[in-house]
């Protein structure tokens, strides 16, 4: 399950230790429809071990702010709360799991 | 045969077989207006000639051995395998100087990438919306 969070809870949804990917997209965006099922997928088979967050932009406007989104979606990741990895744009579902075996390990 | 004849029949250029006579891989007798003729088994041995350069043999290489094969078996020309050996060692460097070259370039690029994230926005040209 992917987990929404806004500019509220954002930090404290960023795991200390560990993988956390954050996806910053809207609800019009239609590239955002089709990458969540894919993140979904990756909250499936990766379970525990890495936290997947929503961000809806319009929402939460300064966490958006303080990452630079400017296009949508764009997934974040996070290693030990570090931003380590920043994806724009619909890639292929193995680009973000490279992404998060990369740091997992 | 004159040499355009030989050249028709094997698809190797009046060029390339004046440059082969020229290494002494083929042989011709003059007509009386100068012209190069050619036996028949010129055909055969051209094509040789041909399927060795394919392996990436020289000239000078497939002169060491040719009249040797053109008579018997291959397995039967005690020169040909020391210059397929050296042939392939030399492959195989090249081989292991390319991967290290590419393994270099990919390094690169994905440098490149990690610095300047738009770049490969725009290479992969990936479905985005941009906010206003």
């Amino acid at each position: 399950m992917l987990k929404s969070v806004t500019d509220a809870d954002f930090v404290s949804h960023v795991n200390v230790r560990g993988v956390t990917v954050a996806e910053f997209g809207a609800p019009w965006c239609p590239p955002c429809k089709t990458l969540l099922p894919i993140l979904e997928e990756l909250s499936d088979e990766y379970g525990e071990a890495v936290t997947i967050l929503k961000i809806d932009v319009d929402e939460s406007p300064s966490v958006a702010a303080e990452y630079g989104i400017m296009s949508m979606p764009t997934v974040i990741a996070f290693k030990d709360a570090q931003p380590v990895e920043k994806l724009v744009g619909l890639r292929p579902k193995e680009v973000y799991k490279n992404i998060i075996s990369r740091y997992l390990s | 045969m004159k040499i355009g004849e030989l050249s028709k029949r094997t698809g190797v250029s009046v060029r390339s077989l004046r440059y082969y006579e020229q290494q002494g891989l083929i042989t011709s007798a003059r007509l009386d207006n100068g012209y190069r003729d050619y036996h028949n088994l010129a055909v055969e041995q051209v094509n040789t000639i041909k399927f060795y350069l394919e392996l990436g043999l020289s000239t000078e290489q497939i002169s060491g051995f040719l009249h040797c094969v053109l008579k018997n078996k291959e397995a039967f020309c005690k020169e040909v395998l020391p210059v397929y050996k050296k042939k392939l060692a030399e492959i195989n460097e090249q081989i292991q100087l390319l991967t290290r070259i590419k393994a270099n370039l990919e390094e690169r690029i994905h440098f490149i990438f990690l610095e300047n994230p738009q770049l490969e926005e725009e290479e992969n040209d990936v479905e985005k919306c941009d906010r206003c």
